[in-house]
């Protein structure tokens, strides 16, 4: 992995205790031949061991805040500073090794490898690494969520909430700084929902990792400690810290 | 093992079915390459242990004149086991079944072939016939004349006893008895047959056996040398096997060509299974960028799997080759001496692995292409379906690489399986302008669809033309394989089809139909009448007199010869001509330069067929000397003539004047028509019986041996065509195969929306008959044009294409694409449209 750790490198951020930065982050999109800009100078910083929601109306930016903070894409200019490494600095494979070794994913339609078994889906992170036990953990990672008994079934061979717990498992397994959960129970029914939020908050607090949730719900929003508001690709709102607007007024 | 190596495996279930169908693909140009060099090397072993066999002898003697005393005397003083041969053209009378042809007459003595055998019926007859005093006819004479062994037949003067049929002569190929039929005589009774006489064309043969060790080699050599000047041709094992070396090498690279297009169709076929299958993937690879893989590690899973595909495409294919080797012999018969059809296939390791690394490689090669977009795919993928991306830039070094790639390794195959640039040029060079025209017509039908869109049509039709061109279509793929195999096929039966309806053309309404030649000067008179008498028209009677060319422009033969070695045109100085002399030009001739003199002033003027002028490298005014049977006789080029060859009529390439050639020895040839089969079989019983060496050639006959000859050089054509069509099919197949969950989905939505199953598959019916059709029409038309040229422009004849067949070739190529295509597609209305509508994959 290359790009330059930032230790030092963000002051008045409480520096040790900042997992996640974003500063100005903007992205923009050409659709057809006009220019689309989605997310506009957005910036905050998330503490570690935090759980926070970024909440907003469809098409507010939320998904592609996450996407870049998680370093799935580029912004079009600002920086994404994920547990002290500089996202800017690093090449696609960096960014995917970072991915691998600090984050966690919990996607909304699961995201499962249909051709991959619950166990082998689970021990994708661990295998990336090559680590030898990738297995045993997945393992001990699906008693953990409750489908002990349901190892080698296939995605399609499991109900929506026994996908999302796989996922859950497998956000986990590699131990990461921080998980991005995107609309984690935005598939799910409320019954299933709520079971699934339970189970993802308490393996967080668990593991002691830093949670950040994207997400319409605003129920799920407000188990979290911090949410920020977007709309039209600014943050108008932060529970935590003062909104854009409030900084410029 | 590593992650990609088990992510590979892993992530080809439910799908490996599939993905094996689509090494089927690959599978049958691999299966054609195997087959093909197999048969090459088992060939190359067959000719080794096979050589003396396939000369008969260890040296063969020719010459086209008596030997000299010279030739004899030193032939007689190297030893060894000799026999003799004088061969000739004839024709040939059985009296039973009062049946006459024109045969190859082949007088022997001596214990001839020394190595291999002649295969008769009965088989005693191989070595009694010259004891006995008998002859041995070719099998299809007797046949075609419905005659057997114990008939008699009458060759020349002589009435012999038909000893046995005639199955195979060392070295030559069935195919030869087609053309020539031969007959064999003791050489004791030749004199009595009076068929051989000067100006006779006769070929005179020495065939020689020597003792084991003797150095054949520097006998050869030294023979050479010693009878440098009398016009003899030394031919030893070595000799023969070059020459047989040169053929079967040519036999190969037209078969080569077949295998060339099945490979390169398997290899497009690949990837475009692997772009379909990728496609279908981006998200699991979007999945696995999001959990920290990295681009290099996803392509190495796509990669590895398009590899392995390969490879099982491969050594089925090869295994199926190596079994279709055991056939290969058998089909090629007609092309290749008996000794070498009747082979034991030589099983061998290396052309299988040779040809699975080719096949694995190409597989490779061509899918690197489509396996960019895994390079491609963002992680973002996981996060949402779709989402605006700038125009990726960075893999445009790579795209631009991999074509080349891609079409210096065609070019690479080509050259490896043709053996030479030219031809690999020709090869690679021609597939790809076939490939790119049928493409571009593709596209063309394509767009033009789109362009005029038929909104007033049914649904049902409306949706199978839109499918043509909807997002992540087959229409061009599918295009090129199965309008390529139309195009082989079609292209060969229409120039096949041309020919025959040339022939029959020129032999129908007043055209000459009989030809009869080699009659001497005294018995002129007395074929006319005989003819004349039979109410057959005399149409033609004309002088033809044998000479050589001595000098071109004061410059002796042998001199320009020397100088020209190697060079085109070569023949033009050597060769015998049979000229004529008349007053007036012929009906198919035209003069395009110089004057027209038909008589003799004090200069000869003779008038010379453009390409022999050509050739001689001379224009009207050039002074030439022909060596009329001894006599030198000097003449200008006073014009010269473009000829109508085609013409079933005597056409020559130099034309002399009246009063020059008159004294000359001369025979003559006579062509009339007869309308009735039976009263040319008469005229030519009576002609045989009262002038044996008089020949005739029936044109019906003529016509019934070249379509008899062509049915079987499209034996070879098919072979190469069957894996064009064959792997074209496949890919159908694989095609289909791999847009199967679009296809489920479609039918559950459009089910969902109200349509009935019926109407759903009647949509599928509609588009493949739409693809067949095309593919039909484009491949079609295609071969329409390159049939035109070829008959056009190689053949010289018109274009006379089969219609009717052609419409069933139309028809054929939609019905077997809708098979094909719904076969493949059968399932996709069993599950309920729910079932499917929420099942993501």
């Amino acid at each position: 992995m290359t790009g330059d750790t930032t230790d030092d490198a963000t002051p008045g951020l409480g520096a040790s205790q900042v997992v996640l930065e974003a500063r100005e982050l903007t992205k923009t999109y050409t659709s057809g031949d006009r220019p689309l800009t989605v997310l506009s100078y957005v910036s905050f910083a998330i503490d570690a061991g935090s759980t926070n929601a970024i909440v907003g109306p469809s098409g507010s930016g939320k998904t592609t805040l996450l996407g870049l903070c998680a370093g799935l894409d580029r912004a079009t200019s600002g920086g994404v500073t994920l547990d002290s490494v500089r996202l800017d600095d690093l090449d696609e494979d960096g960014r995917a090794r970072l991915r691998n070794e600090r984050t966690g994913f919990v996607f909304q339609t699961f995201q499962l490898v249909p051709t991959l078994s619950a166990l082998e889906n689970v021990g994708v992170p661990l295998e990336l690494r090559g680590e030898r036990s990738a297995m045993q953990r997945a393992t001990e990672w699906l008693d953990r969520v409750g489908l002990g008994d349901r190892l080698h079934h296939y995605p399609s061979q499991l109900s929506g909430g026994e996908q999302q717990r796989v996922g859950i498992a497998r956000a986990f397994i590699n131990q990461p700084r921080i998980l991005f959960a995107d609309e984690p129970t935005g598939s799910l029914d409320g019954q299933t929902g709520a079971a699934i939020e339970d189970l993802l908050f308490e393996i967080n607090a668990e593991a002691g990792t830093t949670l950040v949730v994207v997400t319409h719900d605003d129920e799920l929003a407000a188990r979290t400690g911090r949410v920020i508001r977007l709309r039209d690709g600014r943050i108008v709102e932060d529970s935590g810290h003062l909104s854009q607007d409030e900084v410029a007024k | 093992m590593s992650w990609v190596v088990r992510t590979a495996w892993r992530d080809s279930r439910g799908r490996r079915r599939r993905l094996f169908l689509y090494t089927g693909a690959i599978a049958v140009g691999i299966a054609a390459l195997t087959s093909l060099r197999g048969l090459g090397s088992t060939m190359a072993v067959s000719v080794d242990q096979q050589a003396q066999t396939l000369l008969g002898a260890d040296m063969e003697v020719e010459s086209n004149l008596p030997f000299s005393e010279l030739t004899e005397t030193i032939l007689d003083s190297i030893g060894g086991d000799q026999s003799r041969q004088v061969e000739f053209n004839s024709m040939v009378l059985l009296p039973r079944v009062g049946g006459a042809r024109l045969a190859q007459v082949r007088a022997h003595v001596g214990g001839y072939p020394y190595y291999g055998q002649l295969r008769t019926i009965p088989e005693e007859a191989a070595t009694t016939w010259q004891v006995s005093g008998s002859a041995l006819v070719d099998e299809s004479l007797l046949l075609q004349l419905g005659a057997d062994v114990g008939d008699s037949i009458q060759v020349g003067r002589k009435m012999l006893a038909i000893g046995g049929r005639l199955l195979n002569v060392p070295g030559e190929t069935s195919l030869r008895s087609d053309v020539q039929p031969r007959v064999f005589i003791p050489m004791d009774v030749l004199a009595e047959t009076g068929l051989v006489k000067r100006g006779s064309r006769v070929e005179y043969r020495r065939y020689l056996r020597f003792d084991e060790g003797t150095d054949v080699a520097a006998l050869s050599q030294a023979l050479q040398r010693r009878l440098g000047g009398e016009n003899v041709d030394v031919d030893t094992v070595e000799d023969r096997k070059r020459r047989l070396g040169r053929t079967l090498g040519n036999l190969y690279r037209f078969l080569g060509l077949g295998s060339f297009v099945a490979l390169l169709l398997g290899a497009v076929g690949v990837a475009s299974a692997i772009h379909a299958h990728v496609e279908q993937k981006l998200e699991t690879v979007a999945i696995f960028r999001a959990l920290g893989a990295t681009a290099s590690q996803a392509l190495r899973i796509y990669l590895l799997q398009a590899g392995a595909m390969g490879l099982v495409g491969s050594i089925f294919g090869a295994a199926g080759g190596s079994l279709f080797l055991l056939a290969l012999p058998g089909l090629l018969s007609d092309f290749l001496p008996a000794e070498l059809s009747q082979v034991d296939v030589q099983w061998s390791l290396w052309p299988f692995v040779e040809a699975s690394a080719i096949g694995s490689a190409v597989a490779l090669l061509f899918a690197a292409l489509p396996l960019l977009a895994v390079r491609q795919a963002s992680p973002l993928l996981a996060l949402r379906a779709s989402f605006e991306e700038t125009e990726p830039t960075g893999d445009r070094g790579w795209r631009i690489l991999l074509i080349s790639l891609c079409v210096v390794s065609t070019w690479l195959l080509a050259r490896w399986l043709a053996g030479r640039p030219d031809h690999a040029l020709y090869f690679s060079g021609g597939t790809l302008a076939a490939f790119l025209l049928l493409a571009a017509s593709a596209r063309i039908l394509r767009g033009a669809i789109r362009r005029w869109f038929p909104s007033s049509w049914s649904f049902v039709w409306r949706q199978g033309l839109a499918n043509l061109y909807r997002p992540h279509n087959q229409t061009l793929l599918l295009l090129v394989s199965l309008g390529f195999g139309t195009f082989l096929v079609t292209t060969l039966y229409s120039a096949q089809s041309s020919i025959v309806a040339h022939i029959e053309n020129v032999s129908g309404g007043e055209q000459p139909n009989v030809v009869l030649f080699d009659i001497q000067s005294d018995q002129k008179q007395d074929v006319a009448t005989l003819v004349d008498s039979l109410g057959m028209p005399i149409q033609e009677l004309v002088p033809i007199v044998t000479m050589h060319i001595a000098s071109v422009k004061g410059v002796p033969v042998d001199q320009l010869t020397g100088d020209n070695r190697g060079r085109r045109g070569r023949w033009a100085f050597e060769r015998e001509y049979r000229s004529t002399y008349r007053g007036n030009l012929s009906s198919s001739e035209t003069v395009v330069a110089g004057q027209w003199r038909g008589s003799t002033t004090d200069t000869v003027f003779v008038s010379l067929e453009t390409g022999m002028g050509r050739a001689l490298g001379v224009t009207p005014g050039d002074s030439i000397t022909f060596d009329v049977q001894g006599v030198m006789v000097g003449a200008i080029v006073g014009s010269l003539r473009e000829v109508e060859w085609q013409r079933i009529m005597p056409n020559f390439m130099c034309v002399f004047p009246e009063g020059i050639l008159e004294a000359a020895p001369q025979f003559h040839v006579l062509v009339t028509r007869g309308e009735d089969s039976s009263v040319r079989a008469q005229l030519q019983r009576l002609a045989v019986g009262r002038f044996p060496n008089v020949s005739i050639i029936d044109l019906d006959l003529v016509l019934r041996t070249v379509d008899n000859i062509l049915s079987k050089v499209a034996v070879v054509v098919r072979i190469m065509a069957f894996f064009s069509v064959f792997t074209g099919m496949i890919v159908l197949v694989a095609v289909v195969s791999s847009s199967y969950f679009q296809r489920l989905r479609e039918s559950a939505l459009l089910r969902t929306l109200g349509a009935t199953r019926s109407r759903v598959s009647r949509i599928l019916v509609v588009e493949y008959l739409l693809l067949g059709g095309l593919a039909g029409v484009t491949g079609l038309g295609l071969s329409l044009l390159g049939g035109w040229g070829l008959t056009r422009y190689v053949f010289e004849i018109t274009f006379a294409p089969p219609w009717t067949s052609l419409a069933a070739v139309l028809a054929i190529v939609p019905v077997a694409t809708v098979l094909v295509g719904v076969f493949g597609s059968r399932g996709i209305h069993a599950a309920p449209p729910l079932e499917v509508l929420r099942t993501a994959d």
